[in-house]
C-alpha cells in the first residue's frame, strides 16, 4: 500500500528526472527541478512557517545541487537535493532559535510591539471565498499545522517519505541518519497526526 | 478514522493540492531561481574544481598554508633525516673527494675496497 504508492511517486519523479540518452544535462536538470520545486517549497514553507524565507532555501538547495552535483547521476539528485534542503531548514531553525532567544533577552517582557502594528485593525476588502473554498482551505491549514507541530525530524521522515516517495535508504540519506531513526520518526509522525487530525477528519 | 491507506491518501492528497495552488508570482520566482541555478551549473566544469571554487577566500587560504606548510615540513623532515640510501650516496661523495685531494697511488685506492673490508672485520671481531 504506502509502499506502492511511495513507488508511484518516486517513479513520476524520476521520469522527470530522467529524459533519455539524448537529453542534455542542463534540460535533464531543469526538468528534474521543476519536477520537485512545488513540492520542496511547500515542504519549506510548512516547517519554516515562513515563505519567503522557505523560497531563499530552496533556491539554495537548486544551485547547490547544479553547481556541485549536477555532474552526479540523475538518480542521487533527488536525496541529494533533499539533503541540502533539508540541512538548509535544519539550520534556519537553529538560527531562528538563537535569535528569537537573544531578543527575548534583550526585549524582556515587553509586548507593544505586537499590539500597536496599524495592520491589525486594517480592512481586508478582497472577496470573500465560497463555503467549499473556506472548508478545504481550512483542512489544509489544519494538516498543515499538525505536520508544523511535528518535531523535525519527524517532519522530515514524513514529508520525504510519503509526498516525496524516497525510500528508507534514500531519506535516510537525505536525513544524514540511519533507517532505523527514520523508520521510528516516520511511525511516530503518523500516529501523532493522526491522533491531531482525528477532530477535522472524520 | 479510515485505514491508514486512506489516511495517509488524503494528506498527500491535500498536499499535492497546495502544491498545485501556488500563486504566479512564487511560480515565478521558483522558475526563475531555477534557471539561474541551471544556468550556474553549466557553467561549472566540474565536481572538484566547482567545490574549490565555491570556497570562500578564507578558506582557500587556509588550504593554501596547509598546503605549503605541510611541503615545508616534508623537505625539513628529508633534510634532517635523510633516507639511508642519500646516507651512502653521501659518504661515497666525501671518499671520492679524499681520494682526488690526495696523493697517494692509484694501487692503494684501486684495493680500497679490502682495506675497508679488513678495517671492518677488525672493529667487528
Amino acid at each position: 500500500m504506502l509502499k506502492q504508492q511511495a513507488l508511484d511517486t518516486r517513479t513520476g519523479m524520476q521520469a522527470l528526472a530522467v529524459g533519455g540518452d539524448g537529453l542534455d544535462i542542463n534540460q535533464a536538470l531543469n526538468r528534474f527541478l521543476a519536477g520537485v520545486e512545488r513540492r520542496a517549497l511547500r515542504m519549506a514553507t510548512i516547517s519554516l512557517g515562513n515563505q519567503d524565507d522557505a523560497l531563499d532555501l530552496v533556491q539554495d538547495a537548486m544551485m547547490k545541487l547544479a553547481t556541485r552535483y549536477s555532474n552526479r547521476s540523475e538518480d542521487e539528485w533527488g536525496p541529494l537535493f533533499h539533503r541540502i534542503l533539508q540541512n538548509g531548514i535544519t539550520d534556519w531553525h537553529r538560527r531562528t532559535w538563537v535569535r528569537d532567544r537573544w531578543r527575548r533577552f534583550v526585549a524582556g517582557q515587553d509586548s507593544h510591539s505586537e499590539t500597536d502594528d496599524p495592520l491589525e485593525t486594517f480592512p481586508d476588502n478582497r472577496q470573500p471565498p465560497s463555503p467549499e473554498r473556506l472548508q478545504q482551505q481550512d483542512a489544509v491549514e489544519c494538516l498543515e499545522q499538525a505536520i508544523h507541530q511535528l518535531s523535525l525530524r519527524q517532519q522530515q521522515a514524513f514529508m520525504l517519505r510519503l509526498w516525496e516517495g524516497l525510500s528508507v535508504k534514500e531519506t535516510a540519506q537525505a536525513m544524514g541518519c540511519s533507517q532505523g531513526s527514520v523508520k521510528t520518526h516516520y511511525s511516530r509522525a503518523v500516529t501523532l497526526l493522526r491522533e491531531r487530525l482525528e477532530e477535522h477528519w472524520p | 478514522m479510515k485505514s491508514d491507506k486512506e489516511f495517509l491518501n488524503r494528506i498527500k492528497q491535500d498536499l499535492d493540492n497546495s502544491a498545485e495552488e501556488l500563486d504566479e508570482l512564487t511560480l515565478a520566482r521558483l522558475g526563475a531561481a531555477r534557471r539561474r541555478a541551471v544556468e550556474a551549473g553549466s557553467g561549472s566544469t566540474g565536481f572538484h574544481l566547482a567545490d574549490i571554487l565555491v570556497l570562500g577566500r578564507g578558506t582557500r587560504a587556509v588550504l593554501v598554508m596547509a598546503g605549503l606548510l605541510l611541503v615545508a615540513s616534508l623537505l625539513i623532515l628529508r633534510s634532517t633525516q635523510p633516507p639511508p640510501q642519500d646516507q651512502l650516496q653521501a659518504l661515497s661523495l666525501i671518499e671520492d673527494m679524499e681520494l682526488l685531494g690526495a696523493a697517494e697511488e692509484l694501487e692503494f685506492y684501486q684495493d680500497m675496497d679490502f682495506y675497508l673490508w679488513v678495517t671492518d672485520e677488525q672493529d667487528s671481531g
